[in-house]
Parts: structure tokens; C-alpha cells; sequence
């Protein structure tokens, strides 16, 4: 645990507004890259990006040092994007503005082509086996943070995980050659 | 397909750029904020009012007539609004 991230939580904590705008510079890519490839929409996951930020500044007193500030950011976010998704149905829409601009026509049609496969492959994943896969692929996390963000044994987690590549495998791999 | 093909095709779904989120949540966090600051300072300073005028109104030694009868009536105002 950094003593800068202490530091920045307890000044939180006591109100003040410019510490929370530096953590939010820190952790809101992060966040809203893993709410974005729950959803897959933009709008929700700036929504729920924005929900989870509220959280934090609403209960920064609530955290612990001993608790890892990141986990704690996540499973905000894990338990805001459960929450969202029971309460409304989240509208998923194919990937808006990925497309590099200075690929060429054909470059752009196979790179499009491939991230829809991928995102298409992900979103036949069950939603525990898919958030335990985004939080360890692509946010980095442990199995054992992932574990303590969706209140679940390692092991599972592990288990999860593996299954879920297996199944990537298997689906990408059909149309991989 | 082995480990490094899958992560290869992992790497390639990316996140879209989109403008940040800082301003609209800073607005949200400041507005609340200085809502709050607001009302405390008018709970405040209507608290001291109606204190003022209990104190004005009931336990200060009054001699003269009108004064009292103008001092109560300004305190049942209070009452009445």
C-alpha cells in the first residue's frame, strides 16, 4: 500500500475535493475500461463510472489502509455494474469508435472484423467467468484480489479463469485457421 | 490455439478514447458541496434568530408595556410564518 494513496484517502475522507480529483485521474481509465468491457456501451459505462466515483467520495471514510485501495475501487465497481445490470437492462451495442484512423480501408475492415469476434466471444461467457476474466487479463488483477472483489475463493477464481480462456479458445480458434 | 495466439486476440479488443469524466463529477461533488455549506449556514443563522427572539420574547426583564407587547408580537409572528 503507497503512503501517498493513505494520504490522499484521509484528506478525502475529510472533504477535500481536489485529493478526490487526483484519485479519479488515477483510477478513471482503469475503471471505466473494465465497466466499458461489461457493457460494451459507452454511455453506460460512463453512468456507471460515474456512480462508482460518487461511492467513493460518499464513503472514502469507510476504507481501511490495510484494505487495497484498488480492490476496493473494483469491487465498487464490480457490485455498481450487478446492481445496474439487475436493475435495468443494460443496452450492449457493437464496439463505437475503434477503428485507427490511419490504417487503411482493407486494415481497418480486419481489425474491426477481429475486435467484434473477440468482444462477441467474451459476451458468450458466463457474467462471473467474464468478470473474472476483464479483472485479470485486462485490469491486472490477482486471483485472489479478484477473489476478495467478487466474494469468492481463490480457487473458484482460478478455476474461472481457466475455463474462460478455454472457452475463448475454442470459439476464436474455430475461425482462426 | 496456444496461450500467446488468445492473448494476441485479447490485445487487440480495445476500449475507445472518450473525453474524461472529471469535469461533470467535480461539478456534482462542488454543487453538493456548497448545497450544503448553504443550508447549514441558514439553519444556523435561523437557529440563532429564533433564539434571539425566545430569549427577547419570554426571558428578558421587561419594563416597559409596549415593548413587551411588541416583542411578543414579533415573536408570535416567528410562530405564525
Amino acid at each position: 500500500m503507497q503512503d501517498n494513496e493513505i494520504d490522499l484517502m484521509r484528506k478525502i475522507a475529510k472533504g477535500d475535493a481536489k485529493s478526490f480529483q487526483e484519485l479519479f485521474a488515477l483510477y478513471e481509465r482503469p475503471v471505466f475500461n473494465y465497466v466499458w468491457r461489461m457493457t460494451t456501451n459507452i454511455s453506460s459505462a460512463e453512468d456507471i463510472t460515474q456512480d462508482v466515483f460518487l461511492k467513493v467520495w460518499k464513503n472514502a471514510s469507510s476504507w481501511k489502509p490495510d484494505y487495497q485501495l484498488k480492490t476496493w475501487l473494483y469491487k465498487i465497481a464490480y457490485t455498481t455494474y450487478v446492481d445496474k445490470f439487475r436493475s435495468e437492462k443494460i443496452t450492449t451495442e457493437l464496439p463505437e469508435n475503434l477503428i485507427d484512423n490511419s490504417l487503411s480501408l482493407e486494415q481497418e475492415c480486419i481489425q474491426q472484423e477481429q475486435q467484434k469476434r473477440v468482444e462477441n466471444a467474451v459476451k458468450t461467457l458466463p457474467k462471473q467467468q467474464r468478470h473474472a476474466l476483464v479483472l485479470c487479463y485486462y485490469q491486472g488483477l490477482k486471483a485472489k484480489e479478484i477473489a476478495e472483489i467478487m466474494n469468492m475463493k481463490t480457487n473458484a477464481v482460478e478455476v474461472m479463469i481457466h475455463r474462460a480462456k478455454q472457452t475463448l479458445k475454442e470459439l476464436l480458434g474455430e475461425n482462426h485457421g | 490455439m496456444d496461450d500467446n495466439q488468445l492473448n494476441s486476440l485479447l490485445d487487440s479488443w480495445t476500449v475507445p478514447q472518450t473525453p474524461s469524466l472529471s469535469d461533470k463529477i467535480m461539478l456534482q461533488i462542488l454543487s453538493e458541496q456548497k448545497f450544503c455549506f448553504v443550508f447549514w449556514k441558514v439553519v444556523t443563522v435561523l437557529s440563532i434568530v429564533l433564539f434571539l427572539g425566545g430569549f427577547f420574547g419570554f426571558d428578558m426583564q421587561i419594563t416597559d408595556n409596549n415593548t413587551e407587547e411588541y416583542f411578543n408580537s414579533m415573536f408570535n409572528d416567528y410562530i405564525v410564518f
